[in-house]
């Protein structure tokens, strides 16, 4: 920049660690609280510093769950999350890179309606139409089991319209030469198109497998077996205890367990996720 | 080995608009054939119809004697070398050349031989590990060569692949096309923009307008002999000097305001409105010798680029009229010039058609005897 | 709608390749959409089991409810705070991330966090928070004077949901404004200061005209997300109470379907709010298209 003003900059950084703090700090006392003693927890404020029942909190929770509240071991809902993550973020790449290849490359009859009947879903969440969705796949028999949990999460065409763009930037001399060079509509997908697409392929994992991994209200009404409960979901279950405080050195347990898997991924593949989704998106 | 044969060959878009309309021609085998024109001419439509890039509309390409209008580019046996050089990103120097011969299942050890030869060839055996992007434009210029190469195609195919290089590069990439070209004698088609470059590669220069061939030839007789204004104008720089003027009574004078020009004695010349053409290296400064085009004219500006002085004149029209003087030459603007062209280096042309009409003779020029007409 | 120049030829493969997305598409998204759009015309009995044709009579229901206005204005209320909230936020972090020299990628490592935790997390973790008993955040409040709680004060609770909301979708506008800062040359920033623009002046006069296409963007997904996407908040934390008072539409929607058991209210709600993201998604796309120009 042009000035370097000391205090300008002392005062940026003074700026940025308040953005830190506002970010972490509810992260911080989650984990704080998950490691008290339940009396800690009953009244008065939250300490700010761990306790010593990180481990038994922990290994409650992961083991038994709480079936007070009707609530299975995290890990058994963080095995749903985890199938319902991946199920949604690789049927969701499958799909859309296809359709798009479809779409960009070839020329075809009713290509405009397709095209249009798979993008008016584009930002059309699952709560808009929760009710007649909810009726669809209950008459496909697909209540209470994975299917349920993933298909209709996966119609959205907001990983199609990214692959569309990206396909548009491919420069065409290289499908031409590619097609002087003998390869078929399949090779130059397999061999060509889809080695380019990796970067956008890996930063669309990461940005879906938190929208899959963080869905709330649909396994919420599609599964009423709790061997089918996510995490995300199962949350709610300990917190709306009738007419009780929630336990809440457990819940904070199960939420700092809900967090961790997307954060890690978040922060691990920073770099991909970044550049895929202000790349992509804009 | 293969010669190219296009016959009767249209293009019209789903637009309806005409890039190609009736055109033939005939490319026989080892020769290397450059096509030149205007962006929009139809050069590059008419390359990748070769390639089967673009589909026909009408008529047939054949290579080698075989239709190929319904094969695929990859069943056509030709190589492409593009602007940009599509080189597959993702892949070393060695996938990319080896790509095309993968697809059709040549065996390994020969892919590799190939391989090897096609980049001692062009002087890149070192880079062969590498990816394009660790690479300078003029060396994914050769592999993009290469991968033409490697492929021992009966037909290469040169789509403007010099644009994107800088001047010098440009020049020594021109020598290497031509060398290789003449080493491996493989049929080739070649698009460009730039008149100089087609001149200097071409066994047979191909100017094309507007969809059509306006003529085909070697360089040098589309030099000497343009059949039409647009070659005339579009082969050698500075361009062509054109002068519409009208032919009466055995004299050719120019149209309106003869900036100085003195008519010239023309006889066999229909009456009527005619274009001539001088190129500005036969327009010399000095006296009139023999018969032929002499004028005084007022110089406007004069630009010395050392082995020659390019002296801009006041025309008749609105253009200036160039000519070519020596590296040493000192006209300033203000000064009067002689200036003579012999009739043999005058060029005439058909005002309606543009096309060109026979070449003059010092006959028909030698100066009437009697005063001189009036002006 | 764009293609290749050149294209590959062939009978069926493209259909093939459309196949799987446009049968989940057909069956999860368009039936649906049908489904409500045609229960919207329909009432059932009390007990569900028999359909009656209604025209436009539950729109007409919807549209006198009082309680529907009240959730409108409670969406209003709830989309405007929470992307105020988020976009000035994020723009301030972005600003003096992107100023600063040094550990720009350390603080952005940090402020990516909340991008990755799940709004119904999202409001737990507030929640606690502001627990009346034995939130710090309460406490503090309390301290300087003021009484939050969620359960029983209608203000606390939107305000609950506003922090909530916001706090999530600071990561991803924070992302994105640091990329449309970066994106500025240096050189812009230096001819302002040569002009004599300091460096407050310059963000207002140079560097916010030019990330007004940015802001944009981020305006319309901010809203969008604020109110299609955010029912986890409202329902893992108040519940859209107390009252109504953050029952926003998306809440509403499900309650009175799955709740109320009220199918053509529901169905009915459904459609207005499809309309609405159609029309929002029509914005959208008219910005990409006009974004290049910029």
């Amino acid at each position: 920049m042009v000035e370097n003003r000391r205090l300008l900059d002392i005062l940026g950084h003074v700026l940025m660690l308040f953005a830190v703090a506002l970010v972490v700090f509810p992260v911080w006392v989650a984990f704080v609280a998950s490691t008290q003693d339940p009396a800690a927890l009953m009244s008065g404020t939250v300490p700010l510093l761990p306790g010593d029942r990180l481990i038994q909190n922990y290994s409650e929770m992961l083991g038994t769950g709480m079936a007070s509240a009707g609530a299975p071991p995290i890990l058994l809902m963080l095995g749903n999350s985890l199938i319902m993550a991946v199920g949604i973020a690789v049927g969701k790449i499958v799909i859309s890179l296809l359709a798009a290849y479809a779409i960009v490359y070839f020329r075809f009859p009713f290509r405009t309606l397709i095209f249009w009947t798979i993008f008016i879903t584009l930002m059309l969440p699952v709560e808009v139409r929760i009710l007649p969705t909810y009726d669809v796949v209950a008459s496909l028999g697909m209540l209470d089991n994975y299917s349920g949990l993933i298909l209709p999460v996966i119609a959205s065409a907001t990983a199609t319209f990214l692959f569309r763009q990206f396909f548009m930037t491919v420069p065409e001399e290289l499908c031409e030469a590619a097609r002087i060079d003998g390869a078929g509509p399949l090779k130059f997908f397999w061999d060509i198109l889809l080695p380019l697409s990796r970067t956008n392929i890996a930063a669309l994992f990461v940005i879906l497998f938190i929208y899959g991994w963080n869905q709330y209200l649909w396994p919420l009404i599609v599964t009423t077996s709790e061997n089918l409960y996510t995490i995300v979901m199962g949350i709610q279950r300990l917190v709306t205890v009738a007419d009780a405080e929630p336990h809440w050195n457990l819940v904070m347990a199960t939420t700092v367990m809900a967090m961790l898997p997307p954060i890690l991924i978040i922060v691990l593949m920073q770099r991909l996720f970044v550049q895929g989704l202000v790349e992509t998106e804009k | 080995m293969a010669g190219i044969t296009i016959d009767g060959v249209r293009k019209v878009y789903p637009n309806g608009f005409q890039a190609i309309e009736d055109l033939s021609l005939n490319i026989p085998d080892g020769e290397l054939v450059v096509l030149v024109g205007p962006s929009g001419c139809g050069k590059s439509t008419l390359l990748r119809m070769i390639a089967g890039l673009e589909t026909i509309s009408d008529g047939d390409i054949s290579i080698g004697g075989r239709i190929v209008n319904r094969l695929e580019p990859g069943e056509r046996d030709i190589a492409m070398v593009f602007q940009n050089y599509a080189l597959y990103p993702h892949m070393t120097i060695f996938d990319n050349l080896a790509y095309g011969l993968r697809n059709r299942k040549t065996p390994k050890a020969e892919i590799k031989q190939r391989v090897e030869e096609a980049v001692q060839m062009l002087g890149i055996a070192h880079l062969l590990d590498r990816k394009p992007r660790q690479m300078s434009g003029g060396q994914r210029q050769r592999v993009a060569m290469g991968r033409a190469i490697v492929r021992e195609p009966s037909v290469f195919l040169f789509d403007e692949p010099l644009s994107n290089l800088d001047a010098k590069l440009r020049v020594q990439m021109r020598v290497e096309i031509k060398r290789l070209q003449r080493q491996l004698k493989t049929t080739s088609v070649y698009v460009t923009h730039d008149q100089l470059e087609a001149m200097t590669l071409a066994d047979t220069l191909v100017v094309m307008n507007a969809g059509r061939i306006e003529q085909a030839g070697t360089p040098m007789e589309l030099y000497s002999n343009p059949a039409t204004v647009f070659v005339a104008t579009f082969i050698g720089s500075p361009a062509m000097n054109m002068l519409p003027g009208i032919v009466a009574d055995g004299f050719f004078r120019v149209e309106g305001d003869a900036a100085g020009i003195q008519p010239m004695s023309l006889r066999g010349v229909a009456n009527g409105p005619v274009i001539l053409g001088v190129r500005p290296e036969h327009l010399q400064v000095g006296p009139a010798i023999g018969a032929g085009l002499s004028g005084r004219l007022h110089v406007i500006s004069s630009e010395p680029i050392g082995a020659e002085t390019l002296v801009y004149c006041e025309g008749p029209g609105s253009d200036p009229l160039i000519l070519r003087a020596a590296g040493e030459a000192t006209h300033r603007p203000g000064d009067m010039v002689d200036v003579f062209a012999p009739a043999d280096r005058l060029h005439l042309f058909d005002t309606e058609t543009g096309e060109a009409k026979p070449r003059l003779t010092a006959v028909q020029t030698v100066m009437a005897t009697g005063p001189q007409p009036v002006t | 709608m764009q293609t290749k120049r050149v294209t590959f030829r062939h009978v069926w493969l493209p259909y093939l390749l459309c196949l799987p997305q446009l049968a989940v598409t057909l069956i999860f998204f368009i039936w649906p959409a049908g489904e409500a759009i045609v229960e919207s015309f329909y009432q059932t009995n009390a007990f569900g089991t028999s359909l009656r044709f209604v025209g436009l009579a539950n729109f007409q229901r919807l549209f006198s409810d009082p309680s529907y206005y009240a959730s409108i204005r409670v969406s209003v209320i709830f989309a405007l705070a929470t992307s105020a909230l988020a976009m000035t936020l994020s723009l301030l972090f972005a600003a003096v991330a992107d100023r600063i020299v040094r550990g720009t990628n350390a603080y952005r490592t940090f402020l990516i966090w909340p991008y990755a935790v799940a709004p119904a997390v999202a409001g737990v973790l507030w929640m606690f928070l502001f627990n009346p008993s034995i939130g710090i955040a309460a406490y503090a409040l309390e301290m300087v004077g003021i009484d939050f709680n969620a359960t029983i004060s209608p203000n606390s609770a939107m305000a609950l949901i506003i922090v909530a909301a916001a706090w999530k979708q600071i990561s991803y506008n924070f992302l994105f404004f640091l990329a449309g800062l970066q994106a500025i040359p240096n050189s812009v920033y230096e001819a302002a200061a040569i002009d004599g623009a300091g460096p407050v002046k310059r963000f207002f006069t140079i560097v916010l005209p030019l990330l007004s296409p940015t802001t944009f963007f981020l305006l319309v997904v901010n809203m969008v997300y604020a109110f299609f996407d955010t029912f986890a908040v409202v329902h893992a934390t108040t519940q859209g109470g107390p009252g109504q008072a953050t029952s926003i539409l998306v809440y509403k929607v499900w309650k009175d379907g799955f709740v109320g058991l009220d199918l053509g209210g529901s169905a009915a709600q459904s459609v207005v709010l499809m309309a609405m993201v159609a029309a929002l998604t029509v914005i959208q796309f008219r910005y990409i298209e006009r974004r290049v120009e910029y």
